[in-house]
């Protein structure tokens, strides 16, 4: 819709003078375009991965660490729940890592389309000019001609009008895709916001028993914390798939209509690879910013997996890969063209002699240390080795069977 | 209770190695760029900046205070060692009357 305003040869697009008119900045001014910036997006991106990298780095380091403090021996109850702790820890970080990451991943995506959009808001602008119009702040049109006749002067308005509607377009499409990049970002960082560690006071006393004897000491503030692998084992142990796995499941699959798109042919077959991938994962609360939208796991080497209950390219549920060290995500869709996955037969691996551990469990209050995530967590919702219930192993380790996943129990 | 075996010299190395990092992820928040505050984006980024920042000094209080723990337990174990140590002189010495 146009309006004609003033003098008859000023043309703005209507949705311009509304949206402006309503206070907002959905539709950007001529000089907002002009100086559009995206360079906070790109540094944010940059930024925020060069973290993600750096803290990963820091609590892998430190765990490796504790395994020989100084590079001597440390055995005992206290080694055990220290290493606990530092690879809960690692976990945690991990986790919030890979929500930087994707934040950044939003962040760059953002700057491109909005860059792109922009100069498209820039070209329509330019266009209009070189017709012969001037385009104002508000982005109305203005022919700089006059006279020729009321034939040559409804013509002109008739471009003007196009010309007004065409930047009007393309400016409200860079003011909304703005807003919604932003959203995008604010709901990918928003669960970094009230994390932490609920931290028991130190005991600064010798760990000493009344009798003199030497005590064990204690970094437990909790329970043992349920061991999603073995230290320094990147991997996990419960029979799920690695990086190098699921790549090499998904690298046969046929290539979709982009080369980072793979296709399976049905839905079950998504879902097969879905519960394959995801055995060993750990949920990261809100991944894809709307709990609707689909799950988000990452497992224990760094393998992002999501699955999504729509594509927005084709409404299909769609999975979104992410392996460590490679660019971008993978992406396989259900399409009858597809291939079907070729899932490996889980197979326990060999049983590993776990760490000495303390004799008796130690009772403490019921508070963990190295909980994340919007406070205490309570006792067990650390991660576990999920078990694909097709997967036809009875001795692979089972969510509540009561039967030890481990030699030690 | 099983073995232990230790080295309070080990845990006083971690401990500090521990120190160090906690350092770093706090000193670790990169100055953020300011866009234009007409783009919703620049808002966004700027949250996403602060959160980043509130995760950093959560993690250095984390890692300062298992730094403090193990520098603790080293400085038990030491005690309790030499604790042990005097009891049984002392055993020794009662012997010889």
């Amino acid at each position: 819709m146009m309006t004609r305003r003033g003098a008859s040869r000023r043309w703005v697009s209507r949705s311009r003078s509304e949206v402006a008119g309503a206070g907002g900045t959905a539709t950007p001014s001529l000089s907002q375009i002009v100086n559009w910036d995206v360079k906070h997006l790109e540094q944010a991106a940059s930024d925020w991965t060069m973290t993600a990298t750096q803290w990963e780095g820091h609590f892998g380091t430190l765990h490796r660490a504790t395994m020989s403090p100084g590079g001597s021996a440390w055995d005992g109850a206290g080694a055990d729940a220290a290493q606990e702790r530092s690879f809960a820890d690692l976990v945690n970080v991990r986790g919030i890592a890979d929500t930087l990451r994707e934040a950044a991943a939003i962040a760059r995506r953002g700057a491109d389309e909005l860059h792109y959009l922009q100069r498209n808001a820039m070209s329509a602008v330019a266009e209009a000019e070189e017709a012969g119009f001037s385009v104002g702040e508000d982005l109305s049109v203005t022919s700089r001609q006059t006279g020729g006749g009321p034939l040559a002067e409804a013509q002109r308005a008739s471009l003007a009008e196009y010309h007004a509607m065409n930047i009007g377009a393309r400016a409200a499409e860079l003011g909304t895709a703005d807003n919604t990049v932003a959203a995008t970002i604010s709901a990918a960082t928003a669960p970094l916001s009230g994390p932490h560690f609920v931290e028991a006071a130190i005991d600064a006393r010798p760990p000493h028993n009344t009798n003199g004897s030497i005590q064990a000491v204690d970094f437990k503030e909790g329970p043992p914390i349920p061991d999603p692998g073995l230290p320094g084992d990147s991997v996990g142990n419960g029979g799920g798939p690695t990086a190098t796995d699921i790549k090499g499941v998904i690298d046969k699959l046929p290539e979709g209509n982009k080369p980072w798109i793979r296709e399976v042919r049905t839905p079950q077959d998504l879902e097969n690879l879905w519960k394959w991938m995801r055995q060993n994962g750990m949920d990261v609360p809100n991944g894809y910013g709307d709990p609707t939208k689909g799950s988000v796991v990452t497992l224990p080497d760094g393998t992002r997996v999501g699955q999504r209950v729509a594509a927005g390219s084709n409404g299909q549920p769609v999975l979104d890969i992410k392996l460590p060290g490679e660019n971008g995500d993978v992406k396989v869709h259900v399409n009858p063209r597809g291939g079907i996955p070729e899932i490996p037969p889980a197979v326990r691996p060999p049983a590993v002699e776990a760490p000495t551990r303390g004799t008796a469990p130690v009772e403490a209050p019921p508070v963990r240390g190295g909980g994340f995530g919007g406070g205490v967590i309570p006792d067990g919702t650390l991660p576990r080795p999920v078990h694909l219930p097709e997967a036809g192993d009875p001795d692979l380790p089972v969510i509540g069977d009561g039967i030890p996943d481990r030699p030690d129990g | 209770m099983d073995g232990v075996r230790v080295s309070s010299e080990g845990l006083q190395a971690l401990a500090a190695e521990c120190a160090t990092v906690s350092a770093q992820l706090a000193d670790v928040s990169p100055s953020p760029a300011t866009g234009p505050n007409s783009q919703a984006t620049s808002t966004a980024v700027a949250g996403g900046y602060a959160a980043l920042r509130a995760v950093a000094s959560v993690l250095a209080t984390r890692v300062q205070a298992t730094g403090l723990k193990l520098s603790t337990a080293g400085i038990g174990y030491t005690a309790s060692d030499d604790d042990a140590s005097r009891r049984l002189a002392a055993l020794g010495q009662s012997l010889e009357v």
